[in-house]
């Protein structure tokens, strides 16, 4: 077993950047599919789900017959869906390495940290979109079920919610590059998504200022898609009294301009986020 | 680091002695790519670490500190995450990574899930990983460090079996008898510079006074005492123990030869007689004194 190891080329046999990526990712999403993060999530899907469903029909409200209509009350919480998978999932993805000391055992090994951050943003992402195929799956099951139809708009939605998904999931990496503990960066991500940039694009619209590259503004698209035809920005006046009256829009996120913006994030949040975990040295 | 400048030869099993905060942990750190130096270079096997780390780690196996790993992997996903990023086949993985297993004593746990391990079971599996890929270089740093009297000999049984095997090791490590007992070879830093750096033997020879603890059936009474400071070479003697003393002692091993047959006929009945690594501790703290 401690054979002469000379007769062993390991430059020759040593895998490509890509196959290497693809190694870290499979393993990345084993530890997904492990942890109680997961189950938990799936805990929370099944409740939104049964909720959702189940709701409307113990209060004795007559469903809709609209399966859009019907659709649109799931992909309601699609938004804190992809906050929260975000958050389980890429809030800590880059920092535990260094706070669990896993980078030890990792970083010692011929593989480039590139290499290792595109392939937990990967398996993350695997994650995200599996959790999303697997709530809008079975929403549309429930949909088919009560209204004996289903409307394409659903898997739009869906596209975007992965778009978005890939966007949130970024910004948790890029933040999890920055921060030395797991907890703050996983309190951060999910305040970051969940209220700063929301708070940002309510504020905004008062300066009559759009508010189309912040994220969440962004994230809108998954609900509005459900609504046909789909909304455009509008003007409202407000009486002051005294015959004063004072404007204020209501913006609506456009698609393709949302999916620009998500892209972006992804692209300067990733590159980012490697640039720092290039830069990060493995201190005790 | 200060201007620190080691060559570990080919082949040589090497020591790398330092007080704490001498700058052994980030000479390694800096060799596995761990931390990046603000000037200098490392070279393994002539790739430089900095410029090409993929390709300089690619015949390496490190062990860094006590590294932790993925609680919910078994040891055997473990050895097969890390064959894989090295290009091993699973075949190949599966059945070093059962010898391995084997060798560091972990064969009954290689399915459980490494979460609940000791700190000695991890110690080992991180050993077993570090020659998963038969690497021509090791590096160690203080493998037997935080560990249990049993782990430090079970780690340092597995470190002398390296000895067989076509390699290059540098092994960090504060305790001079380990290293006295495994290297061939020594390098002795402070501060980040370069103290001594040779063969185990020639730094041992530059130390004349050797320490040798004996061990004996009857005790060393006061009426040998002039006896044994007679004997040829024999510089002084402490009594440890009601069976036990050790000699300051200046000879070569013929002289040593000679004292055990005299202390054989002061009627002690000698159990054991062994130098100890005290005589690298002389030197470490006089090279360590000097450098202040």
């Amino acid at each position: 077993m401690m054979e002469a190891a000379s007769v062993v080329n390991n430059r020759e046999r040593l895998p490509s950047d890509l196959q290497q990526m693809v190694t870290v990712a499979k393993y990345d999403v084993l530890k997904h599919l492990r942890s109680k993060r997961l189950l938990g999530l799936v805990i929370l899907e099944a409740l939104l789900l049964g909720l959702t469903f189940a709701l409307p029909l113990l209060l004795g409200v007559d469903p809709t017959d609209d399966p859009a209509g019907y659709m649109s009350a799931f992909v309601s919480w699609v938004e804190i869906l992809v906050i929260i998978g975000a958050t389980m999932f890429a809030g800590d993805a880059i920092v535990s390495e260094f706070q669990s000391r896993t980078g030890y055992l990792l970083f010692p090994n011929p593989v480039k940290r590139s290499t290792i951050f595109v392939g937990k943003y990967l398996s993350t992402l695997g994650i995200i979109v599996l959790m999303l195929v697997v709530y809008y799956g079975v929403a549309a099951a429930l949909v088919f079920a009560m209204t004996g139809g289903g409307t394409l708009l659903s898997l739009y939605s869906m596209l975007l919610a992965c778009a978005y998904g890939a966007a949130a999931a970024a910004l948790g990496f890029l933040i999890s590059s920055v921060f030395k503990g797991s907890t703050g960066s996983l309190v951060l991500t999910f305040f970051t998504l969940f209220m700063i940039l929301p708070m940002i694009a309510q504020l905004l619209p008062a300066g009559s200022i759009k508010p189309w590259f912040v994220l969440t503004f962004c994230g809108h698209v998954i609900s509005y898609i459900m609504i046909s035809p789909y909304p455009t920005d509008l003007v409202d006046s407000i009486s002051l009294g005294n015959g004063e009256f004072m404007e204020y829009w209501t913006y609506y996120p456009d698609i393709g301009g949302s999916l620009a913006v998500m892209g972006g994030y992804v692209l300067i949040c990733l590159a980012l986020g490697m640039y720092l975990f290039r830069r990060k040295e493995m201190v005790s | 680091m200060d201007a620190l400048d080691l060559n570990v030869p080919r082949r040589s099993f090497m020591g790398f002695l330092g007080p704490n905060g001498a700058g052994k942990t980030t000479t390694i750190k800096i060799v596995t790519n761990m931390l990046s130096a603000t000037s200098g270079r490392a070279y393994i096997n002539g790739v430089s670490v900095m410029e090409d780390p993929k390709t300089a780690l690619a015949d390496v196996g490190a062990v860094v500190e006590t590294p932790e790993f993925y609680p919910y992997l078994t040891p055997m996903e473990t050895l097969h995450y890390l064959g894989e990023l090295r290009g091993l086949s699973s075949c190949e993985t599966t059945n070093r990574g059962r010898d391995l297993l084997d060798l560091v004593k972990l064969t009954d746990w290689r399915e459980k899930r490494v979460g609940k391990f000791s700190k000695g079971m991890k110690q080992r599996l991180a050993i077993a990983q570090a020659l998963l890929s038969q690497p021509s270089v090791i590096i160690l740093d203080e493998p037997t460090s935080g560990l249990d009297p049993r782990g430090m000999v079970e780690v340092r049984d597995i470190l002398k079996q390296l000895h067989k095997l076509d390699v290059t090791v540098l092994m960090s490590s504060h305790l001079l008898n380990e290293v006295q007992e495994i290297c061939t070879d020594v390098s002795l830093i402070n501060r980040g510079r370069l103290l001594r750096s040779g063969s185990v033997a020639d730094l041992l020879d530059e130390v004349k006074a050797r320490k040798i603890d004996v061990r004996t059936l009857r005790p060393l009474t006061p009426d040998m005492f002039d006896r044994l400071r007679a004997v040829p070479g024999v510089k002084g003697f402490a009594v440890t123990g009601d069976l036990s003393f050790s000699l300051d002692f200046e000879g070569e091993e013929d002289a040593q030869a000679r004292l055990l047959i005299e202390l054989q006929n002061l009627g002690l009945m000698v159990v054991s007689f062994k130098e100890s690594g005290l005589a690298l501790e002389s030197l470490y703290m006089s090279l360590i004194m000097e450098s202040r």
